[in-house]
């Protein structure tokens, strides 16, 4: 009797430990990690910096404006550089505009306008290598003020990012690093006054950001200039400046497209066929600083940039990290009644960016499959003339017989004046990262 | 499959148990232990279950065990197993240490390799498990049903580390770098379990 009594006392102390214990423990989480500190520098500081700086080598390139005898290629998030392309078969990189947070570009007459995270400089380029800030357009891009939810401030720049191996605390009692409902609670991302914790996995996947560089005058870019106007599109939104005085522009208004995803922005005609993720919207811009809505043409959501002739626009979807579907081809629109355009044709592609049309030459850069050549003469029957092997292609811009691909190892230059022969010309060759 | 056979070695020896016949006390003679328990932790409370096969000499025992441990993220671990008993032959306090490794046994809830989501195929490696070191202390009571079979239940402290590292692309503000960040968890946990020993 005795020894049930010590027994059963025992099995009430096991219990009790049970039930009042577990409090006293406490689980330990910790993540080693690559934490990047913003470098800041103040607008002010920014802008006095602007000017022509030895050449750099070209890592990122980015948009791509012809002007001149002169490429303008943006380095992206870092600045321009400023290649002299007089003769194509033999680029020289001449120099290279220090501009943080700059992504999109375009010029008129000597004056090269360029985004500046929140700003819009307008920077005189006559000398090239010797260039000058003539004015800014303060906050036109207030969204670019947030990297990642990280606010750098209205009056500073993010100038660079530095590297730091970390070790943090995991706060485990909050979930992370416990398994529950069959997923195991890994830590995410935040973000602190003055350190961007960046361990966010986007899937394996790169950034497009990263790794797609625009054109000038073609499918890709943000920025369009027509007449005495430069328009900018951003997520949502179309700026509308007066360049009328290139070196003081004014920034008119803001004109809410009522679609996100926007683009890339083609001027023709004084139409802007903007591109989005959701369709290509036509605005009129016969008044232009009273851009009108005028037609639509919605697809399915893909990321698309856009070129328009007089009768038809060839936009190209391409499935994409940011896009959310998994369409690759070519859509002809028939734009002859731009009030309602209608679609012609569907040509299947690999994975198709950027594109550019010379009379019924049409260029599209195909991903993987390089730079692929076709004749458009019949936008019911489109043919391929030519394909042209290469490393994966972003964008192209066709000018005077000569095609500036930009490609993920470098920047080439056909000549396709005879495109039974298409030539390579030059190519500037990437710096490694 | 590794998993799966180190949850299977421990069983081996309890097939012979039939066949032996009662030992003395101060006989070198076989030993095994099978109990169910729980895990008691600051984040929740899972069931476990472990084996313990070896051999016992007069107030000693000494084995090989292995255990299935859910607390937080999922895991086998294979230790060795040492305990006194107060008592030879009778009802008896003991206490009792572990030591060993605790290999994570993955559902899949961090992926080995990246997976395309349009093509299925796999792609950079994403996630890599490491092995962890385990122990466990504590005390129990030994109550005898018969000469050589028992009831037993015990309470003691369980620690496991599971570490880990993952691959991950991420934008630093100018461009995507890939870089390896590598996750390292302490799981400290009381324990409680019952079970019988042959």
């Amino acid at each position: 009797m005795k020894k049930m009594h010590l027994h059963a006392l025992a099995a009430c102390l096991l219990i009790v430990c049970a039930i009042v214990l577990p409090g006293c423990v406490k689980d330990r989480g910790m993540k080693r990690t690559t934490v990047f500190v913003p470098v800041l520098k103040t607008t002010a500081e920014v802008r006095d910096a602007i000017k022509s700086d030895v050449p750099e080598d070209v890592s990122q390139p980015g948009k791509i404006y012809l002007y001149g005898k002169y490429i303008f290629l943006n380095e992206l998030g870092k600045g321009v550089h400023i290649i002299d392309n007089s003769n194509p078969a033999a680029p020289v990189n001449k120099a290279f505009i220090h501009i943080p947070g700059n992504e999109d570009i375009a010029v008129k007459g000597n004056i090269l306008y360029a985004d500046c995270f929140t700003d819009l400089m307008a920077i005189d380029i006559s000398n090239p290598e010797a260039v000058k800030l003539q004015s800014f357009v303060h906050n036109i891009f207030p969204e670019r003020q947030y990297i990642f939810g990280y606010d750098m401030g209205a009056n500073n720049v993010v100038t660079k990012w530095e590297a730091r191996d970390t070790v943090m605390e995991i706060e485990v009692a909050d979930g992370q690093g416990i398994w529950r409902n069959g997923n195991f609670y890994s830590p995410y991302y935040y973000v602190t006054d003055n350190m961007m914790y960046l361990a966010s996995s986007f899937n394996g996947a790169k950034s497009d950001a990263v790794t797609m560089p625009n054109g000038k005058g073609g499918s890709m870019a943000r920025f369009a200039l027509m007449n005495n106007y430069l328009y900018t599109v951003s997520w949502s939104k179309l700026n509308v400046v007066n360049v009328t005085n290139s070196s003081a522009p004014e920034w008119n208004k803001t004109v809410d497209l009522a679609n996100w995803g926007i683009e890339t922005i083609f001027p023709f005609k004084e139409k802007l066929f903007i591109g989005s993720q959701m369709g290509m919207y036509i605005y009129d811009v016969s008044n232009p600083e009273a851009p009108v809505k005028q037609g639509t043409f919605e697809h399915v959501r893909t990321c698309d940039p856009v070129i328009a002739d007089d009768d038809y626009a060839y936009v190209t979807l391409h499935a994409g990290t940011r896009c959310g579907e998994n369409f690759n081809q070519l859509d002809v629109v028939d734009i002859k009644n731009l009030d309602a355009p209608q679609h012609v044709k569907t040509y299947p592609l690999t994975n198709p960016h950027g594109l550019s049309k010379d009379g019924n030459l049409l260029f599209i850069c195909d991903g993987e499959d390089g730079l692929k050549v076709f004749n458009a003469s019949n936008v019911t029957s489109i043919q391929q003339l030519a394909k042209i092997d290469m490393a994966p292609t972003y964008d192209v811009i066709c000018y005077n017989g000569i095609a500036i691909v930009s490609a993920k190892d470098g920047l080439y230059q056909y000549d396709y004046s005879n495109s039974s022969n298409i030539r390579l010309l030059s190519k500037i060759v990437l710096k490694q990262q | 499959m590794k998993i799966y056979l180190l949850l299977l070695l421990p069983w081996l020896p309890a097939f012979a148990t039939a066949q032996q016949d009662k030992k003395l006390a101060n006989k070198i003679s076989y030993a095994s232990s099978y109990e169910l328990g729980i895990l008691a932790g600051k984040a929740y409370t899972p069931f476990t279950a472990r084996i313990i096969q070896g051999v016992r000499y007069q107030n000693y025992e000494a084995g090989i065990g292995v255990a299935l441990d859910p607390y937080a993220f999922r895991s086998v671990p294979v230790f060795i197993h040492v305990a006194y008993h107060l008592y030879n032959g009778r009802n008896t306090p003991y206490a009792y240490g572990d030591a060993g490794i605790s290999f994570p046994w993955n559902n899949g809830a961090l992926p080995e390799k990246y997976t395309d989501p349009r093509s299925g195929q796999q792609g950079e490696d994403w996630h890599i498990l490491h092995n962890g070191v385990y122990g466990e202390a504590g005390i129990g009571y030994k109550i005898m049903l018969n000469k050589r079979n028992a009831f037993i239940m015990n309470a003691g402290y369980s620690y496991k580390k599971f570490k880990y590292d993952e691959f991950v692309n991420i934008w630093n503000g100018n461009e995507s770098i890939r870089i390896k960040q590598g996750y390292s968890f302490d799981y400290n946990r009381l324990v409680f379990r019952l079970g019988f020993t042959l």
